[in-house]
């Protein structure tokens, strides 16, 4: 692949990006949640920890803008602040599951020896759910923010492993492949230089949306008291804690919520986005 | 003759698209009588389809514009509500179209699909559309139809799909029957056979046929009169006698030089037009056949030739312009 | 047909004895020694050697294992650490619970999300159209806990409409039913739509309208049946996820399903109780797969199992 096809590969993705209402709404979302965790020091509107009694469970007003808490503390401010673990969580477990995932799913569809056996393992993770699957990973390592991940990232690397292994199936066979081969270039070159730029596409969907199935996965995990742990501003434990204040103060939860809600939504406006211009045969 | 049966008067039609406003068809006239086989002829893209679709009144209304008159059996179609025009399609105007391996759906069996049409049309119980249905089945050739009504498309061969097709089409006795390159998905051999059957049905229940085709072969073997399109216009009108004996038009003398002559296959090289027809919205002055055409001359750029009568035939080029003009 | 069923029987097998294995290592994965880790840093040496014991953790790997396989083949998952009872017991009291939810919730997300799906794409492009997209992409984007809260202060708080929490008969499940079928639903109007927009461009719809059916009839007789075939296959796929959801809309509305048992095991570290669930759910997961499969047979003749 040359430099300037390269270029106008890319180029021509971006400008279809732009003109896709629906990425670019996601992007705006994600723009602005990025924003407001990375700025939360600086624009929270009340120290994150700053306990006052006597404002405990106070409904929304102009001093604080989505309620307090039982302890009395900002929602607003504790979601900003929270806003930094679920934005990192999720990246932490894409980035991870990628690089598992897409290393299992090249492997398996490279070497044909090892398909079976890679392929086998993850008929048996598919076999569960993938929140169950989570639960069960969590059952052995115990509750906590990064065991929270781990089984996050395990639940979604089949997803992966299947998506990378049949676009290196497809591609493998293909002339130029062959070609490439036949100069007697190196597998682990021919995987990095001729096989992984042409898989992009579909793993740079993939990860965009279980960006958000993984927000949305650790947050259900802190829920269910699995991951983070409250006093943790995370916005899953937040909710946590919420519910059982929901008869006298619904913004405890009903906010954290929409905030995740909102983070996953704008991963999926992306991702719908990015298909559509990555993939311009569909629609 | 017979009386008229169907009247197109100066029909146009626009595609609204996302690169404007695109003519398809650009104002066509003809007639259809009472019993007579009219062909429609011309390459993929002169708005062969877009005609028949028109008559039907299928074309939709979200991207297409049409103007102009359609009189079937003296009513004006265009005037007609969507539930007035329902109960003509499939009952007197029916049509086959050119795909039957996916004109026919895929989740519903032969019977459900053939029955449907006395369901639409008629007020016949259950057990006697059936019975219409079978007999349907049989008049167009299709064995074992009463097993074959409990079958599924998947399970039937091109030609039986196509003959199922007819016998939906055919059910209600149409007054006039429209087939879009009925034959062209076909084998050879059974090309003949469903030709043969169409020409068998119409005959016996007195229909009109309305046959679209690029196979002058076919409109030979079939047609009474043709009309000749190019580029949204009949660029030549006339009985099947006159067409092959002197066509008039270049385009018209260009589709005959392409059919191969079983007799003289060996000595004559088949001789397509070279070229392709304009894409929609491309020609927008002067004679759209000029570019490919060896006779074009300057005026043939300028303007847009007139229709002229010569016999019995009817052509839209300059050079019958002129000899008009000079008589 | 018989055959199909058979190979597919048999490689179900082969998936389950994957996952006995799986199920069979966790305790052994339990970082430390799982007999402390379980009953925590302060127990009694004895009673960590009896855990050991009852956790077969005194014998040899490929033992225990045998015998893990051989009492999981006669249908006996163990018993509870902490109840004592027999976890086969303990979930077949509560799977019925959690298998009404689920099919409760499958049949509200079918309903709502093939007729929205099927407007949408009749609509394409319209105002109709984009809402449906939108509102199926928040289906699938909310947390399905934070939709169960937003319900009960709603419909439980402010309208008092339903039971806060608890089973007192099948209208308590009805909110919880909507909670887990909210991202079923929005993912099935998604498929609806992209199914029917495709089917209406096929030739049959044309040839449809030209014997003179009717709109409805054009979309609710000819396109959907052909439109549904993907739909159903996913809906089959995602139960398995549904019943899994169960577990946080179980946690929510306090329901006795297989879900809070799940949950409640974690939190006690109840390993017998988990393994048994977990093999439970990938039994269940499994056999509604080779029920979508043949199901998928019967609604699109073109599938024949040989």
């Amino acid at each position: 692949m040359n430099n300037s096809r390269h270029m106008s590969y890319w180029s021509g993705i971006r400008k279809r990006l732009q003109r896709n209402k629906t990425a670019m709404a996601g992007a705006i979302i994600l723009l602005v949640f990025t924003l407001g965790s990375l700025l939360a020091p600086v624009i929270a509107p009340h120290p994150v920890e700053q306990m006052n009694f006597d404002q405990r469970l106070a409904a929304p007003s102009s001093t604080h803008l989505l309620g307090t808490d039982d302890f009395g503390r900002d929602i607003f401010s504790r979601l900003l602040h929270g806003g930094r673990i679920s934005l990192l969580m999720g990246l932490i477990t894409v980035v991870l599951s990628t690089t598992i995932g897409v290393t299992l799913g090249i492997i398996a569809g490279y070497y044909r020896r090892l398909d079976l056996f890679i392929m086998q393992g993850m008929d048996i993770l598919m076999s569960l759910p993938a929140l169950l699957l989570a639960i069960a990973v969590i059952a052995v390592l115990g509750p906590g923010l990064a065991n929270a991940m781990i089984a996050v990232v395990i639940a979604v690397i089949p997803s992966y492993v299947r998506v990378v292994r049949s676009a290196v199936l497809s591609i493998r066979e293909k002339e130029y492949i062959e070609a490439v081969r036949a100069l007697g270039i190196r597998d682990w070159q021919i995987l990095l230089k001729h096989i992984l730029p042409n898989i992009m596409s579909p793993i740079i969907v993939l990860s965009t949306i279980q960006f958000g199935v993984s927000i949305l996965a650790a947050a259900a995990l802190s829920f269910l008291g699995l991951g983070a742990q409250p006093p943790m501003p995370e916005w899953g434990a937040m909710v946590f804690v919420g519910k059982s204040f929901l008869s006298q103060a619904w913004w405890m939860s009903i906010f954290p919520g929409m905030a995740i809600m909102l983070v996953v939504l704008g991963f999926n406006l992306l991702g719908d986005g990015l298909r559509d211009a990555l993939d311009p045969k569909t629609r | 003759m017979k009386d008229s049966l169907l009247e197109v008067d100066d029909l146009r039609v626009q595609f609204r698209t996302e690169n404007g406003v695109l003519p398809a068809l650009q104002g066509i006239s003809f007639q259809i009588k009472k019993g007579e086989t009219v062909a429609l002829v011309g390459e993929s893209g002169c708005g062969k389809s877009v005609t028949s679709l028109a008559i039907m009144g299928l074309l939709a209304s979200s991207s297409a514009q049409m103007k102009g008159n359609i009189r079937f059996r003296n009513k004006e179609l265009g005037q007609l509500g969507p539930k007035e025009m329902r109960e003509i399609r499939g009952k007197e105007i029916a049509m086959i179209f050119q795909e039957p391996m996916t004109s026919l759906n895929p989740v519903h069996a032969i019977g459900r699909q053939l029955e449907e049409v006395y369901r639409l049309h008629t007020d016949l119980p259950k057990k006697e559309r059936q019975n219409k249905a079978i007999e349907m089945l049989k008049k167009v050739g299709v064995p074992r139809a009463e097993e074959i009504m409990r079958e599924y498309p998947h399970q039937l061969s091109g030609g039986m799909k196509q003959r199922v097709m007819i016998a939906m089409a055919m059910a209600c006795n149409p007054h006039l029957l429209i087939a879009d390159e009925p034959t062209t998905a076909l084998d050879v051999t059974i090309q003949a056979q469903i030709l043969e059957l169409m020409n068998d049905l119409k005959e016996k229940a007195d229909t009109s046929l309305l046959l679209i085709t690029h196979d002058l072969g076919v409109v030979a073997e079939m047609a009474n009169r043709v009309l000749v399109m190019y580029y949204g216009e009949i660029v030549e009108e006339a009985d099947v006698a006159s067409l092959f004996s002197q066509p008039l038009h270049p385009y018209t003398a260009g589709l005959l030089r392409c059919i191969p002559d079983l007799d003289e296959a060996e000595k004559r090289r088949l001789d397509p037009i070279e070229g392709s027809v304009p894409l929609l919205g491309e020609v927008t002055q002067g004679c759209a056949f000029r570019f490919r055409c060896p006779l074009a001359e300057e005026r043939c750029h300028l303007a847009k030739p007139p229709l002229s009568g010569k016999g019995t035939q009817a052509v839209r080029c300059w050079l019958y312009a002129k000899e008009e003009m000079a008589v | 047909m018989r055959r199909y069923v058979v190979k597919r029987l048999i490689s179900l097998l082969g998936t389950l004895l994957g996952v006995s294995v799986l199920i069979f290592l966790m305790v052994h994965l339990i970082p430390g020694d799982p007999a402390t880790q379980i009953l925590g840093q302060f127990a009694t040496p004895e009673a960590i050697s009896q855990m050991r014991t009852a956790l077969g953790l005194d014998q040899p790997l490929w033992q225990q294992y045998v015998g893990f396989l051989g009492r999981l083949l006669t249908g006996d998952l163990g018993t509870s650490l902490f109840t004592g009872e027999s976890v086969w017991e303990q979930i077949v009291t509560r799977f019925p619970i959690t298998l009404q939810l689920a099919i409760f919730s499958v049949l509200i997300a079918a309903i709502f999300g093939i007729l929205l799906g099927t407007i949408a794409a009749v609509k394409q492009n319209t105002l109709v159209d984009r809402f449906v997209v939108l509102l199926s992409l928040v289906g699938i984007s909310a947390p399905g806990f934070w939709i169960a809260l937003f319900l009960i202060w709603i419909f439980a708080y402010k309208l008092a409409l339903f039971p806060i929490s608890g089973y007192e008969g099948v209208h308590s499940l009805l909110l919880p039913a909507i909670t887990l079928g909210m991202a079923e639903a929005g993912m099935i109007a998604r498929m609806t739509r992209a199914s029917m927009l495709e089917v209406i461009k096929q030739d049959y719809m044309r040839t449809a309208e030209a014997k003179g059916a009717s709109l409805v009839s054009l979309i609710f007789s000819h396109g959907l049946p052909n439109a549904i075939i993907p739909v159903v296959t996913m809906i089959g796929l995602q139960f398995g996820s549904l019943m899994a959801g169960a577990v946080v809309v179980e946690t929510v509305f306090s329901l006795q399903g297989i879900g809070s048992l799940a949950i409640e095991a974690i939190s006690k570290r109840d390993m017998p109780t988990v393994q048994g669930m977990v093999f439970f759910m990938a039994l269940i997961f499994a056999l509604t797969n080779l029920i979508v499969d043949l199901i998928y047979s019967r609604i699109d003749p073109r599938i024949h199992f040989d």
